[in-house]
Parts: C-alpha cells; structure tokens; sequence
C-alpha cells in the first residue's frame, strides 16, 4: 500500500486525472469473473471494484506480470486472518476476502505490461483469474487470447461439443427447469421438432412447442440457476386457471398425485392420480401437421366417478360427443378418450 | 483442460505435504493409497452425481447430464441405463433392474422391466417436499437403517438466487430471509421415509447436508458446509427431533411460533442446538466435507477397519472421523488420509465388492474437478494414527504400527473454537497453545498416552506430530489430529 502511495506521488500530477480508470468486476456463480479481462492505460491509476454475486467468497488479487501461478501456490500457506494474499513483492493490490453480497475496492498503479487479476481463497486460483493488460497496443482477438482463463475459453469456444456421449435419440426426455411450469416439469420432444412441457408437480400438459426441443447448455452450464431453452415456437399453452380433467361433476377440481412414467420405444406414458382415479396419459405427435393428441386412459376409478374434460382454448375432443355442458366440457363416455391439440 | 488437471494435481500433493509439519521426502505412505483414473465414455461430461455398487459388482454411477451409466470393472465398459434424470446426487442401488435415484423433483424407483438392460419405468418414491427451483435447494441420500427406512437431506435454498414464479408445496415468507433460506416445506430437513411410503420429518437445522451415511455403530451422520451459522465445516451425528443449528428450517417445525427465526436471539438458537461431532477446520483441513462411509472391507482397504471415510471437495485428500462417546453424546477427531494421485472434488464415495473405494468427482461451480477414481490399498500399511480417544487427562493416540518413542517435544497441540453467529463462516478465536504435560509409550509401542495441562470443552484440540518415528524407522504419515472436545471425561 505504501508502495502504491509512494507511486502515485511520483506520478506526474498532470497524468492523474487523465489516466484514471474505476472498473466494476463481480465475482459469479462457477469460479469466475464476470470480465474476461481488462485493458488499461499504460500508467494509469486503477481503481477496481470487486462486488460479489457469488454464493462463496472471494477476494482480487492484482500479481506482477508473469506471477500468477506463483502467487497461487504461495497463497495456499497463508490463512484466512490474512485473506489468503501472501506478503510478496509479486502482489501488487488485494482486497480482503469478500463474503457474498458484499463488494470491496483496491487502487494501485500500473505500468506497461500483462498483469493478472486472481482470486487467492484456496483452490480458487487456478481457475478463477484473468489478464489485466496495461498497454496502449490492440489486444488479441478475445477467442485466440492465451491469456484467459480455461473456463472462459471454454465458453468462448465455437465448436459445440455433443451434449452425451451418445447421439441423442428421439423420442427424448429431460428433467429440468423451464419456464412457464412448476420446478417439476418434463420435457420431450416425439422427434427433435414436435415438443411438449409436461408438469409432473401439476399433472397436466402446460405447453407444446415446434421447431426445436430444449438447450440445456446454460442449466447444465451455471449451478443450476439458469432454466433450459425452449428452442422453437411455442403454439400452445394451457389455460392455468382451469384444470382439465373433472371428477364427479363438471366443477370438481380434483387433487392430483404425480405417480412416475413409463417409457415405450422412449416415448413416456404419466401415471398420475385425479383424486383416487388413476389416469395414464400418453402423448403422441399429430402426423404432418403441428400439434399433439393427447391419450387418457383411467385404470382404476374405485367409486365409478365421472370423468369430465375441459378443453379450454382449441382443442378436439375424441370420440366426439355430447358436450353435456357447452363451452368445451365433455363427458368421457368410456376409460380412454383423447384430445387433438393444435395451433 | 489436462494440463490444468495436472496442474491441479501438482499443486494439491506439494500443498498436502506442506501440511506435514517437516516436509519430509517421500513417506511410504504416499504410496499406501494409490488413485487410478477409470476412463469415461468419450464425449460424457464427467461431473458425477452419485455412485455406488451393483450387487453384481458393476459400478452405478449418475452424471450432471442426467445419465445413469453401469461400469463393469472386469472388462471397463460402459452401458447406458437411463437417461433424463435432473441433478440425482443420490443413488442406493437394490439390483442391476432397479436403482433408487434422488433426483430434483424426487426419489424415484428407475427400474428395467422388459430386461434389455435400459430403463423403462421410473416411478415416484416421495415427492412429498418443496422445491422452489432454487439452484442451491439440492437433494442428497437415500440411506437406509437396518428397520428398512429410508433417509434424504433437504439443501436449504441460495440467497445466491431467487426462487421461481412457481414453486412446488406451501410457501412459507417466515423462511425466506437469510443467506440460506427454507421458504417451502422441509429445507434444511433431513426426512425419514417409512416403509409405507410416509415421508416424516426428521430433523432439522441443515444447511447444506452433503450428504448421509451410516457408521458401524448405526450411527446417522450428516456432513454439512461452512457458510452461514456454520464457522467452519462439521460433522453430525443426527438424531430424531434435534435441531443442528441452521436456523432457516425451524419454521416448519411443528409448534414453532410464528415468527422468523433470525429474529431470534443468538444465545437462544445455541441453547437449542445439538453440536457437531467433529468440526473440520477450515481451508487446511476441509472446505466442503462431502459423503461418509465406512471401510467394512475386513482390511482389504488397509489397517483402518470399520472407520469412517468422508469425502472433501477442494482438496486431494480424503478425511478419516473417529468418533466416541463422552458424557452421552458422540465426539470425536478428523484426520486427513493421503492417497497417491487423488483429484480434488471428491464428492461421493464408494466401496466395490473387492475392497478398492471408487470416487466420484464433481466441481459444478465450484472447487473440484470431473471424473472417477478408483483407490486401491498396495497392502504396505504406513505408520500412521489409528485411534484418538479422550481421557481424563489428556488424549490416547494409538498407531498402526509400534512408535520406536514418543518424545512429548513431537507432540505440538494447540486450541481454538469457531463462532456460532449469522456470518459467513468464522475466523479462529482464543487461538492458544496447550501444554504437553507428558507423553506416556505403551511397553508395545502402539499406543501414546498424552496428558495435557488442560482440557476445555467447546474447543476444538489440533495436534501436530513431529517426526515421530517406528520401529524400523519409517516415518509418521498423517501428522495433524483435531479433535472436537464437545465434553469432557
């Protein structure tokens, strides 16, 4: 700190104004630094402000051109009192260790060269850094720097790897996170184009889309805070204040229990209860044309309940029949019956 | 991505033996404990879930990506058995048809039914708990006791995020302040699923309970992870009813008043909580302590019989806890186990049938890294700690193999505790050194009797041993012993 101190009083005090610089860098989820790296002037009075939106804490630790790997190891022998920032000549700025919310600046002073910036917590340095090049020359294209961290050139590079290490083959499957369903949700896709939201925390159909099926990069990517992709075109959407299937009569909403599924040539069939009715439901894709039919069939209705649906918003209910109640309510004549949905 | 591994690798051994007190050269048991690397199917990310074993001997093991594999060993192949699955951090495999799998949403029964080797029915166990699709709100187990039930821990969610639009079971505003929070039923929870298919609560107080497992003496212990309310990492030994000190979770106890517990004083949560077993230092010795198990391979795995092994993410060591019975409650110390070529993120950890101990490894986000290995014993048993116990006066060290002496001079011990407060983590207080009084050698040279000027309970005791020496002259492998002086004798 004297050092820095001692540096900027040297400086020329017509320089100061000129080459200040005061940049934000944040601590994110998966060990990095939102700021692939930095560039400044040659010189030039550095303020960074490290502000952490992390769920761990970190600290910046600012080393000499070269000395990154170096100050790393040396920071695994020092404590927590001490921030993991060594005592060495090859650091030039810390902060303190920054808990997760909190933010924490540091100002030091460069000259022409390829510093580091680095997160010192044990472990944390091997992966979690950046170059901070002060230099008035144009840098490398960001895809070929060296200088960068694995992770950032991973995310950086062009090249899509497979997500397995198999062909993905449809009909497909996932459990994860999507928007417009409960944290529940199941995704399938009949062929890569053709693909619906089922939610197993409601037991209903919420939406089906076209042109696409899901890209889980970002969830898999982040630690799970990011929701897959729909990829394509959403052409419906279930009316969600009104549950589709009736028991007893035509307004009994009734509580629902989501049983498991069972895969046939990959295609899924839910299980789910409608009070104490068990219903399968298999989806299938509409041949030629944009849209699914769904299929019920009741396995066990203990009491003989009635089944009624409601077919809110377009929608084709099969075998056509009496439409006991208007407005798209229908009566299920029999243990199977099935609904076309369509744009 | 290799030469990082490498790297990593490099500088995780040469930070391992700085944690010797003298940096010695190479010690033989370097080589007591050796990793092997067990290759994945290209093109798998190698970010794994959870493992365990078939009764067939073929490994299970689950990845971030949602696939289950099967590895059989004898032939190191690969097969596929499901695919779709959400995050399953939690594996008990029944048989190569059926394999219990906790996923986000679920414990779920994965089973073949038609025989051709791939999963066709997945059926849910218990759904019966909230999720708010909070990134942090992670499910780990199932374990079983020997009546047939099940156990799952609850992850509190992350203040690192929100909680979505739609969340699954009743919100509860009480629990979402806080770094951790427990705004839908029953994070921070570990759950009891009776054989009827009942999900009960447990007991509460977790944070981040990564993850279950059974001693030998039946005992259930939870790992949970420096943070808020935790100074540093610890170990619980969990029993019904009891609250462990993470106070999100309380709003759903039953009779709890209505009210945030944070508005609770400090002093009160203390007086309600059941403290650790073992605390783990923090940064030296653990970071994240991960899954327990226990070497119930009769000494194939070496001279530790019916220990307890624990998993740590951020460094290339595994820990072993020794846990006892003082004054009612179980107590006890960590000790770290080297292993020649561990990665770091060892998160899971499982026994095969032939006595080797598989590693799962994970850093989604955090400190780590990807892929499985295989420990295996060379059958050379180092001088190493074998026991730690309290007594009246002091500790008793016990050793693998006999101690040529014990000069009081070798044994350095000081003391500490960590704060129990709302903060993230603690700094070490009341940091102090402790007088050797005497060190007593058994006529056989195995056991240490070491008698200390004082003991004072609520203090976490750190030994370092010196250059202590055995009988042929081979050197002390594991040097640092801490020990969670809860009571004392």
């Amino acid at each position: 700190m004297y050092r820095t101190l001692l540096l900027l009083c040297l400086g020329p005090l017509w320089a100061w104004g000129q080459s200040d610089t005061t940049l934000v860098i944040k601590a994110i989820a998966g060990m990095q630094y939102d700021l692939p790296r930095i560039q400044v002037k040659p010189g030039s009075r550095v303020t960074l402000i490290l502000e952490n939106y992390d769920d761990m804490a970190h600290n910046l630790v600012v080393t000499r051109p070269g000395a990154r790997l170096t100050v790393v190891e040396q920071a695994l022998k020092v404590t927590a009192e001490k921030n993991y920032v060594p005592e060495s000549p090859l650091v030039v700025a810390s902060t303190k260790i920054v808990i997760p919310g909190a933010s924490e600046q540091v100002t030091f002073r460069v000259e022409e060269g390829t510093y580091s910036y680095v997160c010192t917590y044990p472990g944390h340095g091997f992966i979690m850094y950046g170059p901070l090049y002060a230099t008035s020359k144009p840098l490398p294209p960001l895809a070929k720097d060296p200088n960068l961290a694995p992770i950032v050139k991973e995310k950086l590079g062009a090249k899509k790897e497979p997500a397995h290490a198999f062909a993905l083959e449809y009909p497909a499957l996932y459990r994860t996170w999507v928007p417009g369903a409960s944290p529940a949700a199941i995704v399938v896709s009949f062929d890569g184009n053709s693909s619906y939201c089922w939610d197993a925390a409601q037991c209903r159909l919420r939406y089906a889309w076209t042109g696409g099926f899901v890209d889980n990069e970002e969830q898999w990517y982040s630690k799970g805070d990011k929701y897959s992709k729909i990829v394509g075109e959403t052409y419906w959407k279930e009316d969600s204040l009104n549950y589709p299937l009736r028991v007893g009569s035509p307004d009994h909403i009734p509580q629902v229990r989501f049983l498991g599924y069972k895969l046939k040539d990959r295609l899924p069939t839910f299980r789910y209860l409608i009070d104490d009715i068990e219903v399968h439901e298999t989806l299938t894709a509409l041949p030629g044309e944009i849209g699914l039919v769904r299929r019920f069939a009741v396995v066990r209705n203990p009491s003989s309940r009635k089944i009624y649906f409601h077919a809110s918003g377009k929608g084709s209910f099969v075998p056509t029949g009496a439409d006991p109640a208007g407005s798209g309510l229908f009566l299920a004549q029999s243990t199977t019956f099935s609904l076309a949905v369509r744009p | 991505m290799k030469k990082i591994l490498i790297l990593l690798l490099l500088t995780g051994l040469k930070a391992a033996a700085q944690h010797h007190h003298h940096a010695a050269a190479v010690t033989p048991g370097d080589t007591a404990w050796v990793a092997e690397n067990i290759p994945l199917p290209p093109g798998l990310k190698g970010e794994v879930g959870a493992i365990d074993f078939l009764p067939d001997g073929r490994l299970v093991a689950t990845f971030h990506r949602g696939e289950i594999y099967f590895y059989q060993p004898k032939t190191a192949r690969w097969y596929l058995f499901a695919e779709g699955i959400h995050d399953a951090l939690g594996i008990k495999a029944i048989s190569a048809k059926e394999i219990l799998v906790l996923q986000r949403a679920e414990l779920t029964r994965v089973r073949d039914t038609d025989g051709d080797g791939k999963a066709d029915d997945f059926a849910v166990v218990t759904d019966d708990f909230g999720m708010t699709g909070n990134y942090h709100e992670f499910n780990f187990g199932p374990v079983a006791d020997a009546k047939g039930n099940l156990y799952i821990a609850l992850n509190t969610a992350s203040n690192g995020a929100g909680i979505r639009p739609e969340v699954r079971g009743t919100y509860n505003p009480l629990g979402r302040p806080g770094r951790m929070y427990s705004c839908v039923p029953y994070r921070g929870w570990v759950m009891k699923l009776t054989p009827d298919g009942k999900l009960h609560p447990y007991a509460l107080g977790f944070r981040s309970p990564n993850t279950l497992g059974f001693d030998a003496a039946g005992r259930l212990l939870v790992c949970d992870n420096q943070g808020d309310w935790l100074g540093t990492s610890k170990l619980y030994v969990v029993k019904e009813g009891r609250f462990y000190g993470h106070p999100a979770s309380l709003v759903w106890k039953e009779g709890f008043p209505k009210t945030d517990p944070l508005t609770l004083p400090v002093a009160t949560l203390d007086s309600m909580r059941t403290r650790e077993a073992v605390a783990f230092p923090h940064g030296y010795v653990a970071n994240s302590p991960a899954q327990p198990v226990v070497d119930r391979t009769g000494g194939k795995f070496g001279p530790f019989r019916n220990q307890t092994l624990v998993g740590e993410m951020d460094h290339p060591f595994l820990l072993r806890v020794l846990l006892e019975e003082v004054g009612g409650e179980t107590q006890g110390a960590c000790i770290p186990l080297y292993v020649h070529g561990l990665r770091r993120g060892n998160n899971r950890l499982a026994f095969a049938p032939d006595g080797s101990l598989w590693v799962g490894q994970t850093d989604r986000g955090w400190v780590g890294s990807e892929g499985i290995q295989r420990i295996r014993w060379t059958g050379k048993t180092p001088l190493d700690i074998a026991g730690m116990t309290l007594t009246s006066k002091g500790f008793s060290l016990t050793f693998t193999r006999p101690l040529k002496s014990a000069p009081k001079e070798l044994f350095a011990v000081k003391r500490f505790y960590y704060e129990y407060h709302r903060e993230y983590g603690s700094k070490k207080f009341d940091e102090t050194p402790v007088t050797v009084t005497g060190v007593t050698l058994s006529p056989d040279g195995l056991r240490a009797e070491v008698t200390l000027g004082e003991l004072k309970p609520g203090y976490i005791y750190e030994f370092r041993l010196g250059d202590l020496v055995g009988k042929v002259g081979e050197p002390l492998l594991s040097r640092l012993a801490c020990y969670t002086l809860n009571k004392v004798r």
